[in-house]
């Protein structure tokens, strides 16, 4: 390659024109005048308004051509009138385009490239990627496979290039073990292969493989990427997440091979479709994989800004294959997008809840996810919790009876006057019920003057319930719906004006508040507190969290019984220090002295049901609601429902087990506007709907407005251009080692033209009108004839350095996950267990010392999940795990499509010295030493390496190893400490010392150091 | 030489990274490059003639408040108390104290004038001010885009606030390649005080992005091993470590034979600069060849993780070669108690910092080395509590080294140091003067990804600052 393209520089650069037909014999815009104009000029000549020179276009029919009844820069057929080519030629550099200031320049050839195309007659195309998929232009009886060959062979027989033979049969398993599991085969595999003389051999062990768990997994790599999963959320204190569940979905999805368009509708608005499924809504999530802060003093809607412009970000990496992101600041300066398509595209994602700044482990919507035993147990409890509801059944009257008793005990205290000491708004919504509004102190005092009692009270009775406008719906106006009453006084009011205060003699509440209790006198937050009169400090009260948005009592016995017509003066207090615990709504009632009170207080009733039970005359449809309330919200130890109450338990705690991940929910859209340049603080631009790009072929929406289940279905539509395309590329990237465009983020104007288009759109419209049948397709690929030739063909190579003829197959370094998996593999411990939490395997200690918020260490796994397959690696986006990071493996911050395979010696040290690598070396070594049934070296040497590369070894690679094991024994007899070191305590199989397994140990080591073995072929 | 650009669509053929304006000869080196023992960079020649081989960030995270230590404002002590004016605030983005009431907040340590330069410094840096005032080029006038730590560093880092770009020890690499054939060209150290909350520092802060993972950062750690995975397995020691090296690349060499592959020359030589560095990394870390005097001035013993130990360390590995070199100190989030913190961070960072630039100097080296110094942001005139908020509209940072005016400062704020006023420096302005320091035309150093030109100085106008250059 180097030194055919020297020539070709010496050439021009010595001026001697090389002959005419180093041309193509018809230049095509998309091919070769589009990219040229695009790199050169599209930056001030392009669809970006803002930045466009002399209202010149160049990426239009119109601009290059001119409007009708005007010139263009382009005369069809006559490059010496053409304005085009005559500044490109121009000498005078004040004349000359590109401007010696943009850096660009086109050489001789690209000049002559674009005059021999005016003079062909100027044909136009629109951007290749953006057209239809054309109607497959092979013959209806070809299958896609041959369809494959059949093109490559087209160009091969144009060139005049000669495909390289077929691999061999090792190679060939080796490949496609790799590729379809990303695990090496066994010698076995291989073996039974190479043995396998039926014609349709491939095929089986092609299907074989496929149907195999481990390609499902492999596949997740690859989508993992993309889609951004990770187990933390980036931002600031990258505090940890779990979304494991949807990463299940993702690996059952691919083993079910689910069609690519449902694939994608699931994950993008599973949950708009109707009554989702569990499994829709955990595939949702991928919506709330993006980034997410708990950072102080984040403003939210900054980060909502944020959040919202990834999302378009990835939908568009991930599914259009264009780089949309580009226009959140400004027109797209190469492809024909808008700001306002940027924008009307993020619309599509506003109905979608969250906050811009999270705190504490909550970090939006989710729900838990039972596996398939857990399920089994769910159900078995609820079939029983059923069974035992329907015996309660049968106590319900009576209990409906003793229960309305105490309520009717209880009447609604009427309230003269409600006033705030900190500056609330008190209003008395109904009989006895207060809604505390407006200015929200930090600390407050509610004092509430009530109306004569109607009966003897004994007992005053204090519901806080939950209510609209309040946060999570109170009952308190703290951010977490919490309040703290923090003293509770109780003044008689004499017809003078006269107070005289009424002492409380004991109080109880429905619930208490344990958590944070550590330092708090009672042990908790206890009702005890608002009665001490202080004693132990004004901070401490009764709270009730978990039960934001639930609602609670407390009565408070007093020390006297007040008669009927007494008029009191109730305080209550909230002066807790952390600000805004205070009451939000409640509701004063007054319990007849002559009412029996048990120990328990029970929580209120819905209002609807309290008045139910508070009329005189219910029908029997009331009494059923009734039964229904009590049933559902069973008191606490009430010895009637013991066992109902201990299997509600037991659900409740199996269902508190389960994992949980995040999902999408919808709520009423958040306005949309165009932010300028990208600014979240200019509130001037236009409010824009959802809508997708222009250019692109048109959306169908369901209603009046279109939602992200319309754009969902619109990814798969058969008129969308870009999915199949994008997909069949990166499906064949992973397959062939780069696409059939080699830019797999961008198929825009920016990206490559495809090595064989008339192939990317026959697999595109196959893939299409098979059902988006992503396995069909991968099979197509890999039983092609194409895909099993040899990769290191020398006669093909110099011919063709690029491969993009595709004459021979390529040969990579595998992905860093394989990496790991292999090493794993071939020494015997990989453990093969599908799906569940991400795993802790060995990582260096301290890696994690620069996180905060909180400051955290590794907890390393134990058993099983320390040898688990890489891709259930817990996925740390700010410190990934520094052996996967240092092959490649991206911190999934944002969409990843394309891998780099680095080669650094950071990867060296890696295989060289992780303790996983050494580890796995000695388990090499002692699987070689126990099973091999033949003592001799040379036949464990070779047992090794046929463990490790399925292959035997040469003389040479024998007598290195061997000499190298020699060394080895003799160092190591000499310092048996240090062998143990190496091989590690414990017994040694196949009857030799420890300084046997720590040589054999080291030759391990080298085997897994190779560069073939972490290498495809 | 032969020209630039020179058909590169179809010479690179379909690399996935062509380089806007790569020099031919390290194009047609290629894999060739990878064998030498150092890395080339793919500058070459320099666009013009660099001022400085390297580069020492000393970057104090999480935001040190310029007002408390390079930027003086009697309007502050003056006002101390009262409320800040609304026409300097309003409609401006604020952080933490969002929505709260913004009074003024005085300077909480005085400042001197030091050196023949007279620079006004704090009094709470006593060393940098007396020995290096006349060495600090001070730019007084920064702006940056993000007013939230995260963002900010990465902003600061990659020239933009969304992740995965190159970070600038990455570009510079990249661009320039490595001196030391032992070390990694691109080396971070991180040390953590005892006055602020100490800010998360992501990985993402010195990762390549789309570039090569070859120019990624490596951190030197203050514990542990001092590279990740340098460390022979135990019972292996460097004779049979090498033993195993020797039998790696003679495999390969056999496989090579086979397949010709020219990724197993570059492989074979990655082993070999492994090997390299379990040898040389330990010798780095180890300071019994520095003198008693040295160690003193730096306030270390070696082996501690400070700041001053890093700075050391610094110097070290500018001596062997290594191009980009930065040490974050992740103490500067003073939202609370700033008088004491902020003089606790200073006092962490002061001996060290100025160590160094004496030392690079009497060794010669501060004149092709550039020093940099200062946060992601700076903090905001008005009192959060006793403390200060994030502040992204006006901040300080200096400079020090080969190229830049010594005793020199640059730029101002307002009367209350909130907006940049005079001279102002965004962000891309001080990057595209640091690669102009080193030889290269920022507007020019581009890598294709994403269909863009990608620079780091981003899409918006960017300008080399050639008033602080000599």
């Amino acid at each position: 390659m180097a030194t055919m393209c020297l020539t070709n520089l010496v050439v021009m650069a010595l001026g001697v024109l090389p002959p005419a037909d180093d041309l193509p014999a018809t230049v095509r815009f998309n091919r070769d005048i589009r990219p040229l104009l695009s790199d050169n000029c599209f930056f001030c000549h392009g669809p970006d308004g803002a930045q466009r020179k002399a209202d010149l276009r160049l990426d239009t029919r119109e601009g290059l051509f001119g409007k009708p009844g005007e010139d263009g820069v382009v005369v069809k057929g006559k490059p010496g009138d053409s304005d085009l080519v005559e500044r490109l030629r121009e000498t005078d550099p004040a004349k000359h385009m590109p401007p010696l200031k943009s850096g660009k320049k086109l050489n001789e050839r690209e000049i002559r490239l674009i005059e021999k195309w005016v003079a062909q007659g100027a044909s136009f195309e629109g951007h290749w990627s953006f057209l239809p998929v054309p109607v497959t232009e092979m013959p209806p009886a070809a299958t896609s496979t041959q369809a494959i060959d059949a093109l490559i062979s087209q160009r091969l027989a144009v060139t005049g290039v000669a495909p390289a033979p077929r691999a061999d049969r090792r190679v060939l398993l080796r490949r496609l073990s790799l590729d379809l599991t990303g695990l090496p085969p066994t010698a076995a595999d291989v073996a039974s292969f190479v043995a396998d003389t039926r014609g349709d051999a491939w095929e089986r062990q092609v299907d074989r493989l496929l149907a195999s768990p481990r390609h499902a997994e492999r596949l997740a790599m690859w989508w993992l990427d993309l889609v951004r999963y990770a187990d933390s959320v980036g931002y600031h204190g990258d505090q940890q997440v779990s979304v494991a569940p949807y990463r299940q979905w993702v690996i059952e999805a691919f083993a079910a091979n689910m069609a690519f368009d449902r694939f994608t509708v699931e994950q993008v608005a599973g949950d708009l479709l109707p009554s989702p499924t569990e499994s829709q809504r955990v595939a949702s999530g991928y919506n709330r994989l993006g980034m997410m802060s708990a950072e102080g003093g984040v403003q939210p809607r900054e980060y909502l800004a944020k959040y919202i412009a990834e999302r378009v970000r990835n939908v568009s990496g991930v599914w259009l294959g264009v780089t949309l992101g580009c226009a959140e600041c400004h027109d797209h300066k190469y492809d024909p997008f808008t700001t306002k398509d940027f924008y009307r595209m993020e619309a599509f994602f506003a109905d979608i809840k969250e906050v811009g700044l999270y705190s504490g482990d909550n970090w939006g919507p989710n729900m838990k996810v039972a596996d398939s035993v857990q399920r089994a147990e769910l159900k078995k409890l609820d079939d029983r919790i059923g069974n035992l509801e329907k015996q309660a059944r049968q106590k319900l009257p009576s209990l409906r009876a003793e229960w309305s008793q105490a309520i009717i005990a209880s009447r609604p205290l009427l309230i003269e006057k409600a006033t705030s000491t900190g500056g609330s708004t008190l209003t008395v919504k109904g009989p006895g019920t207060v809604l505390a509004s407006g200015k929200s102190p930090a600390t407050d005092s509610h004092t509430l003057l009530t109306k004569p009692l109607e009966a003897e009270t004994g007992t005053l009775r204090l519901e806080v319930i939950p209510a609209d406008g309040l946060p999570l719906r109170g009952p308190g106006r703290a951010g977490n719906g919490n309040f703290v009453l923090t003293e509770v006084v109780v003044n008689r009011v004499s017809p003078q004006g006269g107070r005289q205060v009424v002492k409380i003699r004991s109080a109880a509440a429905s619930q208490e508040q344990t958590s944070q209790g550590e330092k708090n006198p009672y042990g908790k937050w206890a009702i005890a507190a608002t009665i001490d009169g202080d004693a132990k400090g004004k901070d401490w009260g009764w709270a009730i969290l978990p039960d934001a948005g639930k609602g609670n009592a407390a009565e408070f016995t007093l020390a006297e019984k007040l008669p009927k017509g007494t008029v009191l003066e109730i305080i209550l207090r909230q002066d807790h220090p952390n600000p805004q615990h205070t009451l939000g709504s409640y509701r004063l009632l007054a319990v007849d002295a002559a009412a029996k009170r048990g120990d328990l207080v029970s929580a209120p009733p819905p209002a609807e049901i309290d008045s139910l039970v508070r009329k005189e005359k219910r029908t029997a449809e009331e009494n059923k609601k009734i039964e229904d309330h009590l049933l559902r919200a069973t008191q606490a130890g009430n010895p009637a429902f013991k066992d109902l109450l201990e299997a509600r338990a037991a659900r409740e705690k199996l269902n508190g087990s389960l994992p949980t991940t995040l999902v999408t929910e919808t709520v009423a859209p958040r306005m949309v506007r165009v932010l300028k340049r990208g600014n979240w603080m200019d509130e001037t631009g236009e409010v824009v709907t959802p809508a997708t790009p222009e250019i692109l072929p048109a959306l169908a929406k369901r209603g009046m407005q279109a939602d992200r289940l319309d754009l969902a279905r619109w990814l798969v539509s058969r008129e969308n251009p870009l999915t199949p395309r994008v997909t069949v590329n990166r499906i064949w990237k992973l397959f062939f080692g780069s696409g059939l465009s080699r830019n797999l983020e961008d198929l825009g104007s920016q990206g490559d033209w495809p090595s064989h288009p008339v192939l990317l759109d026959t697999l595109a419209r196959h893939f299409v009108d098979s059902g988006w049948d992503l396995r069909g397709l991968i099979r197509q690929l890999v039983t092609s004839d194409a895909y099993q030739r040899d990769s290191s063909h020398r006669p093909s190579r110099e011919a063709d350095p690029a491969n993009n003829l595709l004459a021979r197959q390529g040969r990579w370094r595998i992905d860093a996950e394989m990496v790991r998996d292999t090493t794993l593999s071939v020494s015997g411990i990989l453990v093969e267990k599908v799906g569940g939490a991400s795993v802790f395997p060995f990582q260096p200690a301290g890696y994690w010392a620069h996180l905060n918020f909180p400051s955290r260490e590794w907890q390393q796994s134990t058993g099983q999940d320390l040898h688990r397959r890489s891709l259930y690696t817990h996925w740390q986006r700010q410190y990934l795990h520094p052996a996967m990071q240092a092959f490649d493996a991206p911190s999934r911050e944002e969409c990843a499509a394309d891998r780099g395979r680095s080669n650094t010696p950071l990867q060296s040290l890696v295989l060289l010295n992780d303790p996983i690598q050494v580890e796995a070396a000695r388990a090499l070594a002692a699987r070689v030493l126990g099973e091999s049934k033949d003592k001799n070296e040379a036949s464990r040497l070779q047992a090794m390496f046929s463990l490790v590369l399925q292959r035997g070894a040469d003389a040479t690679e024998l007598s290195t190893l061997t000499g190298l094991l020699h060394r080895q024994k003799t160092t190591y007899q000499a310092s048996p400490a240090e062998a143990e070191k190496l091989a590690g305590p414990g017994a040694v199989p196949g009857g030799e010392t420890v300084a046997d397994l720590a040589a054999w140990t080291t030759c391990a080591r080298v085997l897994l150091n190779l560069h073939e073995t972490i290498t495809r072929e | 030489m032969l020209p630039f650009a020179v058909g590169r669509r179809s010479f690179l053929g379909r690399s996935g990274l062509s380089l806007g304006s790569m020099a031919l000869t390290s194009l047609l080196a290629g894999k060739g490059v990878a064998g030498s023992s150092a890395e080339a960079g793919v500058l070459r020649p320099l666009h013009h003639r660099p001022r400085v081989k390297r580069v020492i960030w000393l970057y104090m995270a999480g935001g040190m408040s310029h007002l408390d230590t390079f930027d003086h404002k009697p309007t502050l002590e003056k006002l101390n108390g009262q409320p800040m004016p609304d026409s300097v605030t309003k409609g401006k983005q604020i952080a933490q104290l969002q929505g709260s009431k913004l009074t003024v907040f005085a300077p909480q340590h005085p400042f001197k004038q030091y050196g023949q330069s007279g620079q006004k410094i704090s009094t709470i840096f006593p060393q940098l001010g007396s020995q290096c005032a006349d060495k600090m080029c001070l730019i007084r006038s920064l702006s940056t885009d993000a007013i939230n730590h995260d963002p900010a560093h990465t902003f600061m880092n990659t020239g933009t606030m969304i992740a995965g770009r190159p970070a600038m020890g990455s570009w510079v690499l990249y661009g320039l390649g490595a001196e030391a054939d032992n070390l990694p060209g691109f080396i971070v150290m991180v040390s953590t005080g005892k006055y602020g909350q100490k800010q998360p520092i992501a990985a993402r802060q010195w990762h390549s992005g789309f570039l090569p993972g070859r120019v990624q950062g490596v951190e030197l750690r203050g514990t542990g091993d001092p590279v990740l995975y340098v460390r022979n397995p135990p019972g292996v020691d460097m004779a049979s470590q090498r033993g195993v090296v020797d039998a790696v690349e003679a495999l390969n060499r056999r496989h090579q034979i086979r397949v010709d592959d020219p990724e197993i020359a570059t492989r074979i030589s990655q082993y070999e600069l492994a090997f390299r560095m379990q040898s040389s990394v330990p010798g780095l870390m180890d300071l019994s060849d520095e003198s008693k005097e040295t160690l003193d001035m730096y306030g270390t013993r070696g082996g501690d993780g400070t700041f001053g130990a890093n700075c050391l360390l610094a110097r070290r590995l500018a001596e062997r070669g290594v191009r980009f070199i930065q040490l974050y100190h992740r103490d500067w989030d003073h939202h609370g108690a700033i008088k004491e913190h902020v003089a606790g961070s200073a006092a962490e960072v002061d001996r060290g910092a100025a160590a160094l630039l004496v030392d690079l100097q009497r060794r010669g080296m501060l004149e092709d080395t550039l020093v940099i110094f200062g946060s992601e942001f700076g903090r905001t005139p008005m009192a959060q509590g006793n403390g200060r908020d994030h502040h992204l509209a006006g901040f300080t940072m200096w400079l020090a080294g080969g190229g830049v005016k010594p005793g020199f400062s640059y730029g101002e704020t307002d009367e209350f140091g909130y907006h940049a006023a005079v001279n102002k420096v965004s962000v891309h302005d001080l990057h595209a003067t640091v690669l102009h320091l080193l030889g290269i035309d920022h507007e020019r150093f581009t890598v294709k990804n994403q269909g863009l030109d990608s620079k780091l100085t981003g899409v918006e106008p960017a300008r080399v600052v050639k008033e602080v250059l000599t």
